[in-house]
């Protein structure tokens, strides 16, 4: 009994922690400048890459997944300047530009370093509960997405940057009108949302292969958990990846990963037919009806 | 304090905007009155600068600022109240009022919100709420006190009382007086309500098809004959 729950529990957190990291550069992206970056994934690649290469010359692994994410975010901010910024209003070109920008990234790192490179293995080792192995590092990573949707809470929450963030959002000519440089504020978003894609590449490189299409591995999944969440990524996000994650764990633990992935996105279809805003979108109005309706 | 000289605007290649000079001297209360269509709100969007000037100069206090992004102007001193008060609705009362903190950056002035609270009390009662929450009174009020946390040299605003029952335009017309007497914040003011006109004015300028037609004196632009005939459709 208690092995079989462990194991669903474990099967949650991990599906949890996948799709919160995979999906919440993208969300912060999309949620706070209405772009969908098609690149999502290959900015994960590079992040897998960067962490990879320097773990693999002896840079301890964290530091690694630190300094790969700060150094997709710089990418991420030299891509907002040059190509971003002239597509602001523009979805579909932005759209077109980003998917371009993905290709070139990806057939780059083909070209500069093969079909794949030498990986890192995955660190903590193990544990048994019942007959069943456990990964100690896919813990970690669990423990990482509540830490990460904690920070990003305070940042968005608490922080100057976070204000004026929230309020570009809501309308950007007033923002520009009280003081904030808002192409700035886009600008650092841009690098925020590409940082966390690059942190979660580097925080799944050790548990992947890394080649050069490592990011579609984690794009669908990405994509859908910022669909189903909606265009708040701080409320919307964690609450559509523990809904989805539930899904997956539990057809997952019982029929299989084809059958999980097919869950999903059967359950993707209602929640988007049902709430066409998302889960925020429903937080969002409830938090916005008149006190006595509560 | 504001020099405007020959300045054309619009949207695009569609000028609204046409060769529009008028002057506002600091601490004074002046007025753009005219019929709806006419062009003020789009003329207060170039002198913010949300709009780019197509021609003609925009100075504040002898500094050209013609080419500067509303950001810059804001931090200048400008302070903007627009058409529908552009509250962030899904922000909090005291989180919008920390938004007016960056205006007038550059003057130095201390920034408190307490300087809203104390003309609008009835704004920090309500400072957790959100927003989006408050009466048409009290969104116009929060427009208004967001603006003077940054304490601006000039404050733009754009039919203040839309939307108002005419008890609250009487208000919000007395408490502009004070604030542009206790702080000294120089007003000009897009408006097609007569009593608050009258009420808040000292001079104005008439604008028709985009263009300043007429200038206004104290006299006239208290006069309520005066003013009916200039907004009459």
């Amino acid at each position: 009994m208690f092995d079989g729950l462990f194991n669903w529990f474990y099967q949650f957190q991990v599906s949890f922690s996948f799709l919160l990291l995979s999906a919440i550069g993208l969300a912060v992206i999309f949620g706070m400048m209405g772009v969908i970056n098609l690149a999502h994934g290959e900015f994960m690649m590079l992040g897998a890459y960067a962490t990879t290469f320097l773990a693999v010359k002896g840079v301890p692994l964290a530091l690694a997944i630190l300094i790969g994410a700060l150094a997709v975010g710089v990418f991420g901010a030299v891509i907002e300047m040059l190509v971003i910024r002239r597509l602001y209003g523009r979805l579909l070109d932005s759209v077109a530009a980003t998917w371009a920008i993905g290709l070139i990234l990806s057939q780059g790192m083909l070209i500069l370093t093969g079909p794949s490179i030498q990986g890192v293995s995955s660190p903590f080792g193990s544990f048994s509960v019942g007959a069943i192995s456990y990964s100690w590092y896919r813990i970690v990573l669990g423990v990482v997405s509540l830490l990460l949707i904690a920070g990003l809470y305070i940042l968005f929450m608490k922080t100057e940057f976070g204000l004026r963030a929230r309020a570009t959002i809501q309308n950007q000519p007033i923002a520009r009108s009280l003081g904030v440089d808002t192409a700035r504020m886009y600008t650092l978003t841009f690098a925020l949302g590409s940082a966390l894609a690059g942190l979660a590449g580097g925080l799944f490189a050790p548990t992947a292969t890394i080649v050069p299409f490592f990011g579609t591995n984690y794009t669908v999944e990405a994509f859908v958990t910022v669909i189903v969440g909606g265009a708040n990524a701080l409320v919307g996000t964690p609450l559509a990846a523990a809904s989805l994650g539930v899904i997956n764990a539990a057809l997952g633990t019982k029929y299989g990963l084809y059958i999980a992935r097919v869950g999903l996105l059967l359950t993707t279809i209602v929640i988007i037919r049902v709430l066409p805003t998302g889960i925020s979108g429903l937080v969002e109005r409830w938090r916005m009806r008149p006190a006595r309706q509560r | 304090m504001l020099d405007l000289s020959h300045v054309t605007s619009g949207y695009g290649r569609t000028l609204i905007v046409r060769d529009v000079s008028l002057t506002v001297q600091r601490g004074e209360i002046a007025a753009i009155v005219g019929r709806n269509g006419v062009g003020k709100t789009t003329l207060m969007k170039t002198i913010i600068g949300l709009l780019p000037t197509a021609q003609g100069a925009i100075t504040l206090d002898g500094e050209e600022i013609t080419k500067r992004s509303a950001d810059a102007r804001a931090r200048g001193g400008i302070g903007y109240v627009p058409q529908g008060r552009g509250i962030f609705p899904g922000l909090t009362v005291e989180e919008n009022l920390e938004m007016g903190k960056l205006i007038n950056r550059q003057g130095g002035s201390e920034r408190s919100l307490d300087v809203a609270y104390a003309y609008f009390p009835r704004l920090a009662e309500r400072k957790t709420q959100r927003a989006g929450s408050l009466s048409g009174g009290e969104q116009s009020m929060l427009a208004i006190g967001r603006v003077i946390v940054g304490q601006p040299q000039l404050m733009l605003l754009d039919e203040p009382s839309e939307g108002l029952q005419p008890n609250l335009v009487q208000q919000i017309g007395d408490d502009l007086k004070r604030i542009n007497q206790d702080l000294g914040t120089t007003i000009l003011f897009v408006e097609q309500n007569i009593e608050l006109i009258m009420n808040l004015a000292q001079r104005g300028y008439v604008m028709d098809k985009g263009q300043v037609v007429r200038q206004l004196d104290h006299h006239e632009i208290t006069n309520q004959e005066s003013l009916v005939s200039h907004l009459a459709v």
